[in-house]
């Protein structure tokens, strides 16, 4: 594979990878590091690439176990979540623009503090927009598993809103 | 778009049998600035959440720029022949630390087997006369207890020391 190729086939792939491993390791430096690693992996393994159904789910793959090795080795438990979320961009008044990234932000915290596979498959669901097949690709998960923890982190998600949206954030 | 629709997808989302499509279809929804009747709006932020998420958090172009080079300046990936010469190392060392186990354990039982004849270790005697050797044992003897004694005598003194301590101690 050369690496025009490689450009357009494989590339494509990084804002996704960069935002799952984000997720799990809340740090955005280290996300893109392990980014740059889970490339030059795939990119000394282009000979086999061939034998890939999906580059795609194979990236993540790589980048998950490159994410949660960095994880592992750094015993990084504790984060901070209030720093993890970080709007660039925003358009509305400043009040409501206040308002709008505390729920923003509230919404981060309440995926944040699901179990990690739940975390993990609504990251990859509801944000990547990857099929239940692709997720029980990279997750090495069973489709039925992928189904019952997305159905409980989605429940556990929309409790939480219609709390707030009754008592307030 | 038809608020009965919606209500249909939302349905169909939180139960978790929502196609990609559909998914899509309430995302675009609920970014696209409609208004959005009441009994929605607990649901509305965690779509434009999802939405702005994979919006804001992308990688710029100098990310790939870098990773572009050094990609270029990686080195070429071993070849099969290579890999497949590697893999006929690691084998041959397998198979000769097999081997050397084997020829270990094969001298080991030879070793037992010859074993039937009891082999005593012998040890020469020192001294050919028994009185000479009597002698010299009783000398050894004598030459320990008196450094024992020696010994016994300088702990002797650590109690004197501890006598002293007491009385001092019954003085006060």
């Amino acid at each position: 594979m050369s690496l025009e190729t490689f450009k357009t086939r494989v590339l494509p792939v990084k804002d996704k990878l960069f935002r799952y491993t984000l997720r799990i390791l809340k740090n955005e430096d280290e996300a893109k590091d392990v980014v740059q690693e889970t490339f030059i992996k795939v990119w000394n393994k282009r000979d086999e690439m061939h034998t890939y159904e999906n580059m795609e789910a194979w990236c993540m793959r790589v980048g998950r176990n490159l994410a949660l090795d960095k994880l592992k080795s750094k015993h990084k438990n504790a984060v901070d979540i209030n720093n993890a979320y970080d709007l660039q961009s925003s358009s509305q008044s400043p009040y409501s623009s206040t308002e709008h990234n505390d729920t923003m932000r509230a919404i981060h915290q309440y995926i944040n503090q699901l179990p990690d596979l739940q975390k993990q498959i609504i990251q990859l669901r509801d944000i990547d927009g990857f099929s239940y097949q692709e997720i029980s690709e990279i997750l090495k998960q069973n489709l039925n598993t992928v189904k019952v923890n997305l159905f409980r982190a989605r429940k556990q998600v929309r409790e939480q809103l219609i709390q707030v949206n009754a008592y307030g954030l | 778009m038809d608020s009965k629709r919606i209500d249909l997808l939302l349905e169909r989302y939180w139960n978790c049998v929502s196609t990609q499509e559909e998914e899509t279809e309430i995302k675009a929804f609920f970014n696209s600035g409609e208004n959005i009747p009441p009994h929605l709006e607990s649901s509305a932020p965690l779509f434009q959440y999802f939405n702005q998420e994979a919006k804001v958090k992308m990688l710029d172009p100098a990310f790939d720029n870098a990773l572009m080079e050094q990609l270029k300046n990686s080195p070429q990936p071993k070849s099969k022949v290579r890999k497949l010469e590697q893999a006929f190392q690691n084998y041959m060392k397998v198979a000769a630390a097999i081997a050397l186990i084997i020829a270990t354990s094969f001298v080991f039982r030879m070793e037992i087997w010859q074993g039937d004849k009891p082999q005593l270790l012998l040890v020469e005697d020192t001294y050919k006369n028994p009185e000479e050797a009597y002698a010299e044992t009783k000398r050894a003897l004598l030459l320990i207890a008196s450094k024992m004694n020696h010994g016994k005598k300088e702990v002797e003194k650590i109690s004197l020391l501890s006598k002293a301590e007491s009385k001092i101690k019954r003085s006060k």
